[in-house]
């Protein structure tokens, strides 16, 4: 049998893994060998100028120090030297506020690296998204809300502020029109139940502003539930979701990640196969398998820091291999001893019913969007 | 592990190893044709410059000229720093060891060669828990009447299921004659790892608990990367096949619902007090400060209120890179001293940040 990877290819797989399409990197790690990340998912500070209320980068604080300038670029070498395919600026902090995010996007990309970002987008005017969208796979805007008053409510700033993004949205498009560029620009909303009245303005915004996609998404929480994300509540916003999706265009793709939303914060496996393929690290420099385990509290897992040591020696190190292995191991489990529904977790699922014997990662047919991304 | 045979060296002439040495050295600048070590059961001997791998070859020299048993006397000053436990750590997957000093030298007695070699299929990062189980398989028994079983060239695997049909209360292996003692041996260990487990637990876990359980810590790792039990050796391959043609033999293939099952803590760590748990923590660390890389002085355990989480502080300097280690090797030694289930957290950092509100 072979997994179905493809079951949700579309135009853009959104609530899926690429995992499918790096088959010869899967081969390699189920020989055993040392591979490097596909993915690396990281920021360029742990800060932001926004409050959201859903922020998981809250539960993530761990001591903290700065990437410069140096740093991002011998760590851009050390990626492109060791393998790794894709640099996605998300995890946990703003990356656009730190002064090495321009020269990050430029000099990743000139590397040959694919670049992506996630952002609030309010620094990102026009004369910077000429600057940068040429040297992106993918922009994507966090944004949960389609109105100026419960957009400030939610995400903590000011109500102006909605207008400011907007208008920087507006200038992407027309930008990545005019310039006829690839990047993908979408949109992304973290959904808390509570949120349920801004689905349909936010999925009709959207449309209007003319961007390539919005996905919207659960909300991760930690082991203890601090940020109380009520998971039983997501099953009464199904219609709503739906009806979002109907909004979808020929040039628009509304998604719902539903296979995290019906999950409801469970994990159908207990090793976490994932991180050696999707590697997070934290806006301090911290490498650590995963972003939920960026707090202090879980030093066990932490590795080494990229504002310290070089990371192509991190990557090399048994230390790298060891906390790999740990989580690979039957010491731990995932579905205890982790947050809900992490970044890794469609890759998990896959690789873990292919160290089960219940399915072969076949090679994936078709192209599709952002491959380094998976 | 060092097991004593202090007999051993009254059948067995001790050989001095720097004498070996030098005799070898010696004999390759004077003999042309039909070089020798120097015993007749050496033939496949070559020194090397690294001590460890030069006495390692010539422990695995003799067990192919047919020796039983060796004992050789090195010198303090050719071992250098290594100690009496190192020794026994990393010869152990050759055979039974004894090691003794006396005047400055070291005098390793090497024994049961000729049943170390049974396990030369395996990698020797399994073979010492293989071989001292093969002492003493404890389910090699017949099936009862109402086993579900599976048989093939290696032998029988059979387990009974509750009336539920959810858990395997007894297993048992009965090795043909063929089998080698390697796959007998991890069958026996298996057999003991799946009963009182759900059945779902054992498709989904139970060759993944035993190559984790057989695993020697002090040898090199099987493979560079992740360990797997489709890289770790072919030895899973064969107890894959006969588990798997067991557990067809039942519906648990038919099971569609994920697998929660974790055992969790044990009732007896439940039961006690959050501080009993603390004391008990603290005096399993403080036991084994000696494996904590430096970092014996200033560990505390400052809360152990949830029966699964021991949270600890670090209370002296070290560097960071020393507590992340030191982090993960005290659960290893909570796991082994106080409870299998314990997970070891830092204090927790807060974000104070006026914007990310909690």
């Amino acid at each position: 049998m072979s997994i179905a990877i493809d079951d949700h290819v579309e135009r853009l797989i959104l609530d899926g893994t690429k995992i499918g399409w790096h088959t010869d990197r899967v081969r390699d790690w189920m020989d055993g060998k040392r591979i490097a990340p596909v993915t690396i998912d990281m920021a360029l500070t742990r800060s932001c100028n926004y409050g959201c209320h859903y922020c998981y980068a809250m539960l993530q604080e761990n001591d903290r120090s700065t990437i410069n300038k140096d740093i991002i670029t011998a760590f851009l070498d050390d990626c492109a030297e060791i393998g790794v395919k894709g640099i996605s600026l998300v995890s946990d902090g703003e990356s656009t506020i730190s002064p090495v995010f321009m020269h990050t996007c430029k000099y990743g990309h000139e590397k040959g690296l694919s670049m992506a970002c996630g952002t609030n987008g309010f620094v990102l005017t026009k004369s910077k998204s000429e600057e940068l969208l040429k040297h992106l796979t993918y922009l994507r805007i966090n944004i949960s809300a389609g109105e100026k008053k419960r957009y400030a409510e939610i995400m903590g700033v000011k109500e102006e502020w909605f207008d400011r993004i907007v208008q920087n949205i507006k200038d992407m498009v027309a930008v990545k029109k005019r310039d006829k560029l690839t990047c993908t620009i979408g949109l992304q909303m973290v959904l808390m139940p509570e949120y349920a009245d801004q689905i349909l303005p936010l999925a009709r915004l959207g449309r209007d502003l003319g961007v390539d996609y919005l996905v919207i998404k659960h909300c991760s929480d930690n082991e203890d539930g601090d940020l109380g994300v009520n998971y039983s509540g997501y099953s009464k916003l199904y219609d709503l979701l739906r009806k979002a999706e109907s909004l979808s265009t020929e040039v628009y793709q509304c998604t719902v990640k539903w296979s995290k939303i019906e999950a409801t914060g469970t994990r159908s496996y207990q090793r976490c196969y994932g991180a050696p393929f999707l590697l997070q690290i934290s806006g301090s420099g911290l490498v650590a398998p995963c972003g939920m385990l960026f707090n202090e509290k879980y030093k066990k897992f932490h590795i080494g820091n990229i504002c310290e040591e070089r990371f192509k020696d991190i990557w090399a190190s048994d230390r790298y291999w060891e906390v790999m292995n740990y989580l690979a191991s039957p010491e731990f489990n995932a579905q205890k001893m982790c947050g809900s529904l992490c970044l890794q977790h469609k890759v998990n699922e896959a690789l873990d019913k292919v160290v089960k014997g219940e399915g072969e990662l076949a090679p994936a047919d078709g192209s599709v969007q952002h491959v380094n991304f998976i | 592990m060092v097991v004593g045979l202090s007999f051993m060296s009254k059948v067995c002439p001790v050989i001095c190893y720097e004498d070996l040495v030098a005799s070898y050295s010696n004999n390759l600048e004077t003999q042309t044709r039909g070089f020798s070590a120097g015993l007749p059961w050496l033939e496949t001997w070559v020194p090397d410059d690294d001590v460890l791998a030069s006495i390692n070859n010539l422990i695995e020299a003799a067990q192919n000229g047919g020796i039983d048993s060796v004992a050789l006397s090195v010198k303090m000053e050719t071992l250098k720093l290594l100690s009496e436990n190192n020794l026994a750590a990393h010869f152990s997957h050759l055979g039974k060891i004894f090691i003794r000093s006396s005047d400055a030298k070291v005098i390793m007695e090497i024994s049961d060669l000729h049943k170390a070699m049974l396990f030369s299929d395996v990698r020797d990062y399994y073979k010492m828990p293989l071989r001292q189980r093969h002492d003493n398989l404890r389910f090699s028994l017949n099936a009862p009447h109402d086993a579900i079983g599976f048989e093939n060239q290696n032998g029988l695997l059979w387990f009974q299921l509750s009336q539920q049909e959810s858990l395997v209360r007894g297993a048992g292996f009965l090795p043909s004659p063929s089998c080698a003692p390697s796959l007998a041996a991890a069958m026996d260990i298996l057999c003991e790892i799946i009963i009182g487990l759900p059945l779902l637990e054992v498709r989904e876990h139970a060759i993944v608990k035993l190559e984790y359980r057989l695993r020697d810590p002090e040898k090199n790792l099987p493979v560079q990367g992740i360990i797997l039990p489709q890289n770790a050796d072919p030895l899973f391959l064969n107890v894959g096949a006969l588990l798997t043609g067991s557990l067809h033999k039942s519906e648990v293939f038919k099971v569609r619902e994920a697998n929660f099952y974790d055992p969790g803590p044990s009732k007896d760590w439940i039961a006690r007090s959050p501080s009993d748990r603390e004391i008990e923590c603290q005096h399993a660390v403080d036991s084994a400060s000696n494996e904590l890389l430096g970092y014996q002085k200033g560990i505390r355990i400052i809360d152990a209120h949830k029966p699964y989480a021991v949270t600890i502080k670090f209370e002296g300097d070290a560097a960071v890179g020393v507590k992340r280690k030191a982090a993960l090797e005290i659960e290893k030694i909570l796991r082994r001293a106080c409870e299998p289930r314990l997970e070891v957290f830092c204090l927790e950092m807060k974000d104070t940040s006026q914007l990310r509100r909690l």
